[in-house]
């Protein structure tokens, strides 16, 4: 027999998970509200994962660097298509971030506001126990930690072997651009 | 297509030692069907590997299939830390030569005698002297460019092409080695320095693990030249999954089944297992073949590499131009005092990227664009490659619990080591840091055992013995109780050394192939 104090612990606990799986169900459907058909979604998306990228290892991309990283999204993209979605709720947090930062959406943020959703995006913990449990519960919950600790994790890879960081050291040359293999006996170029 | 005929050699897994084993045989006129559990991956595809790589590391390699290769791993209770088989092995048509840097030593003589000069681990049943012209053989079938030092083993001929020279940034090392008295040499490599064996020179893709040009070599080659003699039939993604041995010793069939699900029945006069040092012997305990002494699956070794590094502003290195490291030392490689530790090797590395530390230190932003302005090509590395013993606790094992996608047990693997390895591992981390000190290298910083590398290098588990209550095969790599069954590759090796053994592997398959021919040339043999 349930007494009535563990019967009304019981309910309180029900409404407050219930409350709570809806707040997070419409904060959620906030940032993804604007998607995008099926073919066009990915591009928006990609333009902010590059710029994203730029922001978050702080170089100023120029158009070389920006084709090199869209090119090398748009492989991620097309090898493992489930990436598309990822790239879409980073996108979608980023803007989400960019408002509260001050700006219309994360595009057009200043430098500054760029550099506050960086931070904010890089100082997501690692869930506890129970946010771990509550992202099997909550799909919003589950994609956002699958941003911070899967999605950017894969991008910082992507940006460490595209040409970007090499051509800032320097380099006219990197992994996968083929060339003399005597170079490595000389000097080779100072730091910008 | 694998065909009802009996064919002269089957041979389970096409790497290296299966590749070379199928060329040797079918050039000398054998019939031959290679099973392989993994894909062919094309070479023209080499390139979009590579962005594959780039764009997507490490755990969606294209060669792993979860159901075929799942495995249990009990090493974290025994050594502290797990580990990943699946990111240290390759299935697929070339084995793991389809992703390796092409790093390629001999052992050396003591290696061969571990007990006698060493007072630790076993002697191998053969000696270096022996090996030693299929050793110079191997070094002509895979390509290896080097220049002899005096710190290498002797050798009967010379390397078939001039070795990589020193780097800008090796050149440091040499004042603060004669200084200390050490040698530094530059590494051996399986990658052509000029065009050989009709594959390019190397072009610096400085991506050796996935090199486009082919100038690296891969087991590739020597199927390519089995399948050109029209004696080899190649069956990829084809799992062997039972030895049956009859009565009198004599293997009557190998038992396989391909993805899709049919199942393939091999018939041959001999079989070789090349299935790689975990798999070759899982195959064996699930044959119950073998195992009489319970010795199929002990003695798992592999190397441990520490690391070091250290920040040095007053010097500019250029990380990254290629994608190895070339300098090398066998200075330290065996302890004054015999039997205090295992083989050490020394190798020197430039190549910390500072975008790395982003995470570790909470940088990101302007922050980490200054920090790798500050870092970049001011840091030097060093690894020392360290010798485990063998350990007759440190095995794989069929697992009770989990099956793959044919309701086979999984291997479990169990690493385990002994007090020996864990000071060898100690005094390796001793000299990595007084070499940083000596270069005056600050911030010197040692990653602990299981964050940075393994070798990817499985050995032992069919233990090469002329006892057979001591080891798996007999001085021929026959598995002792059978007249037609026998292992290639590293799961042979009683020692592990402290020195890449593809080249050993190689030496040994050639060894082999030539006492095949043998046993094929005989009417009443096999």
């Amino acid at each position: 027999m349930l007494s009535r104090r563990r019967f009304l612990a019981g309910a309180a606990t029900l409404v407050v998970l219930v409350g709570a799986a809806s707040w997070l169900r419409r904060s959620w459907r906030q940032p993804t509200a604007r998607r995008l058909s099926s073919t066009e979604r990915v591009t928006p998306a990609l333009a902010r994962v590059v710029v994203f990228l730029g922001a978050l290892f702080g170089r100023e991309l120029s158009e070389a660097d920006q084709r090199d990283l869209s090119d090398r999204l748009a492989f991620a993209v097309a090898a493992e298509p489930r990436l598309a979605e990822d790239y879409e709720v980073l996108a979608a947090h980023l803007d989400r971030f960019g408002r509260k930062a001050g700006a219309t959406e994360f595009l057009t943020a200043s430098d500054a506001q760029r550099e506050t959703v960086i931070d904010h995006v890089m100082r997501i913990g690692p869930p506890s126990l129970v946010e771990r449990a509550w992202s099997h519960l909550v799909r919003s919950r589950k994609l956002y930690y699958q941003m911070r600790f899967e999605t950017i994790p894969q991008l910082q890879w992507l940006y460490r072997h595209s040409g970007v960081p090499w051509r800032a050291r320097g380099y006219t040359r990197w992994q996968g651009i083929p060339g003399d293999w005597r170079e490595y006996t000389r000097a080779g170029p100072p730091y910008p | 297509m694998i065909s009802d005929k009996i064919y002269d050699l089957c041979i389970v897994g096409a790497g290296l030692a299966g590749g070379l084993l199928a060329a040797q045989a079918t050039r000398k006129g054998h019939s031959v069907a290679l099973l392989e559990a993994g894909s062919r991956f094309p070479f023209g595809n080499r390139v979009g590997q590579l962005l594959h790589h780039q764009t997507l590391a490490g755990p969606r390699w294209p060669w792993l299939n979860e159901a075929r290769d799942h495995y249990v791993d009990s090493s974290a209770a025994s050594i502290g830390v797990g580990y990943a088989l699946n990111s240290n092995r390759v299935k697929g048509v070339g084995g793991s030569t389809l992703h390796w840097d092409g790093r390629i030593n001999r052992l050396m003589p003591v290696d061969f005698a571990a007990a006698t000069t060493n007072g630790l681990g076993v002697d191998w049943p053969i000696t270096y002297a022996e090996l030693e012209p299929w050793y110079s053989q191997a070094d002509w079938e895979l390509g290896v460019s080097g220049t002899w030092h005096r710190a290498m083993p002797p050798r009967s001929r010379d390397f078939p092409m001039e070795g990589f020279p020193m780097s800008v940034d090796d050149r440091l090392w040499e004042p603060i080695a004669e200084r200390l008295g050490i040698e530094v040499f530059a590494t051996p490599w399986a990658i052509n320095s000029r065009p050989f064996g009709g594959y390019s020179q190397c072009l610096a893709f400085a991506a050796c693990q996935i090199c486009p040009s082919g100038a690296r070599y891969s087991a590739e080659r020597h199927i390519a030249i089995a399948e050109g003699t029209g004696r080899c039939e190649l069956a990829p993604e084809t799992v062997a999954r039972r030895i049956d041995l009859g009565p009198s010793g004599k293997v009557k069939a190998v038992h396989a089944t391909r993805l899709t699900g049919e199942q393939v029945e091999v018939r041959a006069r001999v079989y070789v297992i090349a299935a790689h040092a975990v798999e070759s012997a899982r195959l064996l305990l699930l044959s119950r073949v073998g195992n009489h002494s319970d010795q199929v699956g002990r003695n798992l070794m592999e190397h441990v590499y520490v690391d070091a590094g250290g920040f040095l502003p007053s010097r500019r290195f250029y990380p990254g131009r290629v994608g190895y490291e070339v300098t090398e030392s066998l200075s330290y490689y065996r302890a004054e005092e015999k039997g205090r530790r295992g083989g050490i090797k020394l190798e020197f590395t430039f190549d910390e990227d500072p975008l790395h530390e982003s995470e570790s230190r909470h940088l990101w932003g302007s922050r980490l664009a200054q920090y790798d302005r500050e870092r970049f090509g001011h840091w030097i590395g060093l690894e020392a490659e360290t010798e485990v013993q063998p350990n007759p606790d440190s095995r794989v094992t069929l697992d009770g619990t989990q099956k793959d996608l044919f309701g086979d047990a999984v291997p479990n693997i169990r690493f385990a080591f002994s007090p020996v390895d864990a000071r060898t591992q100690k005094e390796a981390g001793e000299i990595l840091a007084n070499l940083l000190h000596e270069v005056g290298a600050t911030e010197v910083s040692q990653e602990p055992l299981g964050a940075t590398s393994w070798g990817a290098h499985h050995m032992g588990t069919c233990r090469m013995s002329v006892d057979p209550d001591k080891g798996v095969v007999d001085r021929d790599c026959r598995v002792h109780g059978t007249s037609n069954l026998y292992v290639a590759g590293s799961s042979v090796f009683p020692t592990s050394g402290a020195l890449q053994p593809s080249l050993t592997i190689a030496a040994l398959s050639l060894r082999l192939a030539e006492h095949l021919q043998q046993v094929l040339s005989s009417p009443q043999a096999a």
